[in-house]
């Protein structure tokens, strides 16, 4: 893992500039250009805000508050695992010409997923604080939640892109498990609607617990309960580690089976 | 000295799998006994060593192992069986000029990208950056689009980068056979001089020319084994009698 580890820190440069390429590449020939990167979350959020503050009444107070960060931290996780292994499919040209470490081909698709989710998230909390909700200072631990979260993202990213350079299947399986899962996951609903016979089946999604971290920092204001801490850390060192040893073990063959 | 490369049993085989080969195929295989991957082997016991400084062609047929060799020596590859020693600190693969070229990025930001791809660091651009540009004879359109580059154009700045990145162990596969006379003249006088500084040169080139008159020994690859290693002018001759 060092050897591994070392590489991708040599090639931190083209991370870098892969990274700002990508961001910069996706909006050329559009009138607003990189205005679209503040454009796209701020219709997003906007529109869940107005719809469920003002046209659909959900029996939660202030409900966009509850669903707007899940919802956004959710997105996060699946538009990084798509593009990771869209990233290694296209890239795979550049795997066969040119030696380098391809996990920067994941790592600079979940930057910019990470990237996008950071601008959503700040344009809500200044929304949010602007149509007067208040944040406690429990939402200071927000920068631990995220770092959870990317390492858990990033861990399902290496294994997926790693899986599609074999099964093409995959990134269409990805779109599907996406959407279930988000019906599986409280995303927009609590925990608490879930009935006692089915506690155990939704307690095995591993994105439960990373959702309701959200929940707790910036809806509920309250420190997340010790044992959804613990599974996140768990979750988050398990799936990176396996992420990076899973990508590898089988990066070797990514040249030969383009 | 150590050699800079060293292949010792050197085998690669290949297996051939159905394109974009998909989960339900993969599991129907998994319950056949029909085979229906297939195997062969590219190179088969490649041993040789090439020392610093040296400048090695290799000729061979289309199919004869020759790109495979190389890709190997980068590292894009792994054996199958054998082992392989690259010493290069600062080895430079072209296998094809302009790979990773972004259409929509000028001239200035794909050289940028170029070169952080092949591993070097962004301080050293600096000091190479109007060099590189010189070069390449695109200086008047580096903040245009790549979209806008003839082919031409795309070629010169590719191999510009290659010749700028002080390389200790230059390997170029048939790039010199694309663009116009003036380029190629260009582009081998530009390795003639690297080499004269020390560079080792591993050339794949399907011009014998190219391998006798830039080359001090020429290794003839014929159907995955290296058939002759030796000086130059017999290599190309064998290698021409065999082909007729």
């Amino acid at each position: 893992m060092d050897r591994q580890l070392y590489d991708i820190w040599k090639y931190r440069a083209l991370l870098r500039e892969l990274f700002v390429t990508w961001l910069k590449v996706r909006h050329t020939g559009s009138l607003l250009g990189v205005v679209w990167t503040l454009v796209n979350p701020a219709a997003f959020i906007l529109t869940y805000w107005v719809v469920f503050t003002y046209v659909i009444k959900i029996d939660l107070p202030n409900y966009a508050a509850f669903l707007i960060p899940g919802f956004l931290a959710w997105n996060f996780t699946w538009n990084a695992i798509t593009s990771a292994c869209e990233a290694v499919i296209e890239g795979n040209y550049l795997i066969t010409k040119i030696a380098f470490p391809s996990e920067i081909l994941v790592l600079a698709s979940v930057g910019v997923a990470l990237f996008d989710f950071l601008v959503a998230l700040i344009l809500y909390l200044f929304f949010a604080t602007l149509a007067g909700i208040a944040f406690t200072p429990i939402a200071l631990a927000l920068p631990l939640v995220l770092f959870c979260h990317v390492l858990f993202t990033l861990g399902l990213s290496l294994m997926a892109a790693c899986g599609s350079v074999f099964f093409r299947d995959i990134p269409k399986l990805v779109g599907i498990a996406g959407l279930l899962l988000f019906f599986a996951t409280p995303v927009f609903y609590p925990e608490s609607v879930i009935p006692a016979t089915l506690r155990t089946v939704f307690g095995l999604n591993p994105f439960t617990p990373f959702i309701a971290l959200y929940h707790h920092v910036l809806y509920y204001d309250t420190a997340p309960p010790a044992h959804i801490v613990a599974g996140t850390v768990l979750l988050a060192t398990i799936m990176s580690l396996a992420g990076m040893v899973v990508f590898r073990k089988f990066k070797p063959l990514f040249a030969e089976h383009g | 000295m150590d050699p800079i490369v060293r292949f010792s049993n050197v085998s690669k085989r290949f297996q051939w799998h159905e394109r974009n080969l998909s989960l339900k195929r993969a599991f129907v295989h998994a319950f056949s006994r029909a085979n229906t991957s297939d195997e062969w082997l590219v190179l088969s016991n490649v041993s040789f060593d090439i020392a610093a400084g040296e400048r090695v062609g290799i000729i061979g047929r289309n199919g004869s192992g020759k790109t495979t060799l190389l890709r190997l020596v980068t590292g894009i590859y792994t054996p199958t069986s054998g082992s392989i020693e690259v010493k290069a600190k600062r080895p430079f693969a072209l296998l094809e000029l302009g790979v990773g070229f972004y259409p929509d990025l000028s001239g200035r930001e794909n050289i940028r990208l170029n070169w952080v791809f092949n591993g070097l660091s962004l301080t050293e651009l600096a000091h190479r950056f109007d060099d590189i540009a010189e070069f390449s004879g695109v200086n008047r359109f580096l903040d245009t689009p790549l979209k806008y580059y003839s082919s031409g154009m795309r070629a010169r700045l590719g191999f510009s980068i290659a010749a700028h990145a002080d390389p200790d162990l230059l390997i170029v596969d048939e790039v010199l056979a694309v663009g116009d006379a003036e380029f190629q003249g260009k582009c081998r006088e530009r390795i003639r001089q690297l080499c004269s500084q020390g560079t080792t040169l591993l050339l794949v080139s399907h011009n014998p020319h190219d391998v006798e008159e830039m080359c001090q020994r020429a290794i003839w690859l014929n159907a995955g084994s290296v058939a002759f290693d030796g000086s130059p002018d017999l290599g190309v001759q064998h290698y021409m009698e065999a082909l007729v």
